[in-house]
């Protein structure tokens, strides 16, 4: 059995790549994969505290995070889709209409 | 012929389907139309009120209506004290004394109505005009077709709105939306009154049902009426307390002291209008409501002598103020506030039948006298002035006729409609129960009074408009048939009107009017008598007061001519020009100080409080403003700060953990 603390590690290293992507992309696209890759990070994460303890409530809570991560991977592509037909750009920083 | 006995209670609707009509329809209606339409209502609101006078005569109980339904849900502790549901209906009641009432309302409603088909030609609001004096006949009707307090009290609010409207007819005149604005608001001060009468009536009787409170008192029997026995003494306080808020309430209504100053301003309105609701109507409403609550009244000797007491102030301060008016229409405005004064004695002193009869008797005479100086007005153009009159005689000589008629009735000449209805008035307050040792006598004398400064006034304006020559500058043309008519009916009751109540000594049952109302409207009991010639001596001492006041006004005007120099000049005159400075007062006493604490008000408001909030909202705004420098627009910096902030508070939680 592998032990607990490679997965842990995974998961960081998976976390850690989204979050640099994340940081440093600028099609919104890429980022939104990137906000993925942190959510499975964490999924996996969780899986593997759930092995570890014998406790199967981890577990469910990832399927809860798998069903709201679908719901927001259809809210979020509707939404760059919508943006993407009123401006010519995916590009996140110039998209800053919202600015204070 | 039998009729429905639900009928009667389409009696409010019909006028107030051609308000509905008139207000929706009525602009685009050719100028007559909008008349007939509401005239007709009304005569067909007559014709139903014929109906159920048939009806009612043979019978014992009030008429009620079986259309019902629960409109105010109540609760009252029954003798366990537990809450049982008791609610209030909606519902009509047809007795004698409503009945009186309805035909009054719907019979000169319908004069009035048709008078002024031929008044107000060519005036730009004539369909208006009509919607509102239909919308008037149809509240009054509620008011005194209601069974209980409440519903009474909807025909109460709605006739002062429809007063309101029709005051402020003309509103394009700031002076007359300003007379309605400050009748409704006297106005409003009764009606506060008569709510908090309304709510004590309901602590001590567990009901507001006018008819299940007066039979409480044992004098009307009503089938299927549960009653309970709420063991209310003669006299008791919260009797007397109910009997007085209800008699403010009247007061306010009825233009009694000390609310008596929006009557003569609400002359503002158009002349039909003060003759169908500022004289012969709505302000009865007030004498109607203590003759309607008779079981109350009767059982309260207190609040009944206070009720006289008001009555008998009102009709000398009334009076006093007609002598020295010079506006045709102020005139008839004091003198219907002096003998509305009348009416309350008559009902103080237990005698409600003799309220009700000078009710009726005035409606003839004072309708008329003020539809005769709208047609005055209306021939000589629009003045109002008595003193730009004079000589009509020869030129209106149909008005002039039928004012004389009205003159002399108001005075009390005999055989006219006043004379009965005066005298009934002051031989039952000489008798009353409610008068004491000395207070009875007192108001007697005041009564004697005030009849002979009708007689004066009432002879001052008949002579200034009629007699003499003309003193003017219009050309005066007699009015059209349409108004000339109302005025001959008006002319025919005012002189057989009094007929209906005969005085007692001319025989037995010759009073029919008080038979009548012998059971709707009983009279208190522990009337005094007095012999024969004690009440023929009353009554010539009546008449003698109306002759030596027709006799005197003649006698000042033949010496000081028509602009009275002589007398108007002295203080006295002064005084009554300016109705003994009622108004006055109430501007000093409570305009002023009101004004006065509102200015303070608005001080406090523009510089305290409205700085303040404004520095509070430009505060928040500011600090806002400072703040969203942060919303950089970038989603990576938002990024970063959500990272950071993460990073942050999951290496605290760590280092705690080991610390």
């Amino acid at each position: 059995m592998v032990e607990t603390q490679y997965y842990i590690a995974l998961a960081a290293i998976l976390f850690s790549i989204g979050a640099v992507g994340f940081l440093t992309r600028r099609s919104a696209i890429q980022m939104f994969l990137c906000v993925e890759l942190m959510l499975n990070a964490a999924n996996l994460a969780l899986v593997a505290f759930s092995r570890a303890w014998g406790d199967l409530l981890a577990q469910s809570a990832v399927f809860i995070i798998l069903t709201l991560a679908a719901a927001e991977v259809a809210i979020g592509l509707g939404i760059i889709v919508a943006i993407f037909k009123k401006r010519p750009t995916t590009n996140v920083d110039v998209l800053s209409s919202l600015k204070g | 012929m039998d009729f429905n006995h639900n009928l009667f209670a389409l009696m409010p609707v019909l006028p107030l389907l051609g308000w509905l009509v008139l207000i929706v329809w009525g602009k685009n209606m050719k100028e007559p139309t909008p008349g007939i339409l509401a005239s007709s209502l009304v005569f067909l609101s007559f014709v139903l009120a014929v109906v159920g006078f048939v009806q009612v005569s043979p019978m014992k109980e009030p008429l009620l209506n079986t259309l019902r339904w629960d409109f105010l849900p109540m609760w009252v502790s029954d003798a366990k004290g537990v809450l049982v549901s008791k609610p209030l209906q909606f519902g009509f009641a047809l007795d004698h004394l409503s009945s009186i009432m309805t035909l009054i309302i719907t019979g000169i409603g319908f004069l009035i109505h048709v008078f002024a088909i031929g008044y107000m030609h060519g005036d730009k609001g004539f369909s208006r005009f009509f919607a509102y004096l239909n919308f008037f006949i149809a509240m009054m009707l509620i008011l005194v077709l209601a069974d209980s307090y409440p519903v009474l009290f909807i025909g109460w609010e709605g006739v002062g709105v429809a007063s309101y409207l029709l005051i402020g007819f003309w509103y394009t005149d700031v002076k007359n939306s300003d007379a309605a604005r400050k009748a409704f608001i006297v106005n409003r001060i009764g009606d506060a009154f008569l709510m908090l009468g309304m709510f004590l009536l309901f602590m001590t009787f567990h009901t507001l049902n006018i008819h299940e409170i007066n039979s409480s008192f044992g004098s009307v029997v009503i089938p299927n009426v549960t009653t309970i026995s709420t063991g209310i003494a003669f006299g008791s306080p919260p009797l007397e307390l109910a009997a007085l808020f209800l008699l403010l309430g009247a007061a306010g209504k009825s233009a009694q002291l000390p609310l008596s100053t929006w009557l003569p301003d609400a002359m503002a309105g158009p002349t039909p209008v003060s003759a169908l609701i500022h004289a012969a109507t709505m302000v009865t409403a007030g004498v109607y409501l203590v003759a309607r609550s008779h079981g109350i009244f009767a059982n309260a000797p207190g609040a009944s002598s206070w009720v006289m007491w008001i009555g008998a102030l009102t009709a000398v301060y009334g009076a006093l103020s007609a002598i020295a008016q010079t506006d045709i229409k102020k005139i008839l405005a004091y003198s219907t506030v002096s003998q509305l004064g009348y009416m309350f004695i008559a009902v103080g002193s237990g005698a409600y039948w003799v309220g009700i009869f000078h009710v009726a008797t005035h409606a003839f005479f004072k309708a008329l006298l003020f539809l005769s100086s709208g047609s005055v007005i209306h021939a000589v153009g629009g003045e109002q002035d008595v003193r730009q009159m004079g000589g009509l005689r020869e030129k209106l000589p149909t008005t002039h006729i039928v004012s004389l008629i009205g003159t002399l009735a108001i005075a009390g000449i005999i055989p006219l409609a006043g004379f009965f209805s005066k005298d009934a008035i002051l031989s039952s307050v000489f008798t009353s129960p409610f008068g004491g040792d000395f207070s009875g006598y007192a108001i007697w004398a005041i009564g004697l009074i005030v009849a002979f400064l009708t007689a004066g006034y009432m002879w001052r304006w008949y002579s200034l408009v009629f007699l003499g020559t003309y003193r003017g500058h219009a050309h005066p043309h007699e009015s059209s048939s349409v108004m000339t008519v109302p005025l001959w009916i008006l002319a025919a009751l005012s002189v057989v009107g009094g007929f209906i109540g005969l005085p007692h000594f001319l025989g037995k049952n010759v009073n029919w009017l008080e038979g009548f109302l012998e059971e709707a409207a009983p009279n208190a009991l522990g009337f005094h008598e007095i012999p024969l010639w004690g009440e023929l001596i009353l009554i010539a001492l009546a008449l003698a007061a109306a002759v030596g006041g027709i006799l005197f006004s003649r006698w000042i005007i033949a010496r000081d001519g028509v602009n009275s120099a002589g007398w108007i000049a002295t203080r006295f005159g002064n005084a009554s020009r300016k109705a003994l400075f009622v108004d006055q007062t109430y501007d000093i006493a409570v305009s002023a100080p009101a004004k006065f604490i509102s200015e303070q008000l608005e001080l406090a408001d523009t510089h305290g409080l409205d700085r303040g909030i404004g520095a509070l909202a430009n505060g928040t705004a500011e600090a806002g403003a400072s703040l969203s420098v942060w919303q950089s627009g970038f989603v990576r910096a938002y990024a970063i700060a959500v990272l950071l902030g993460t990073a942050i508070l999951v290496g605290y939680l760590a280092l705690r953990s080991f610390a």
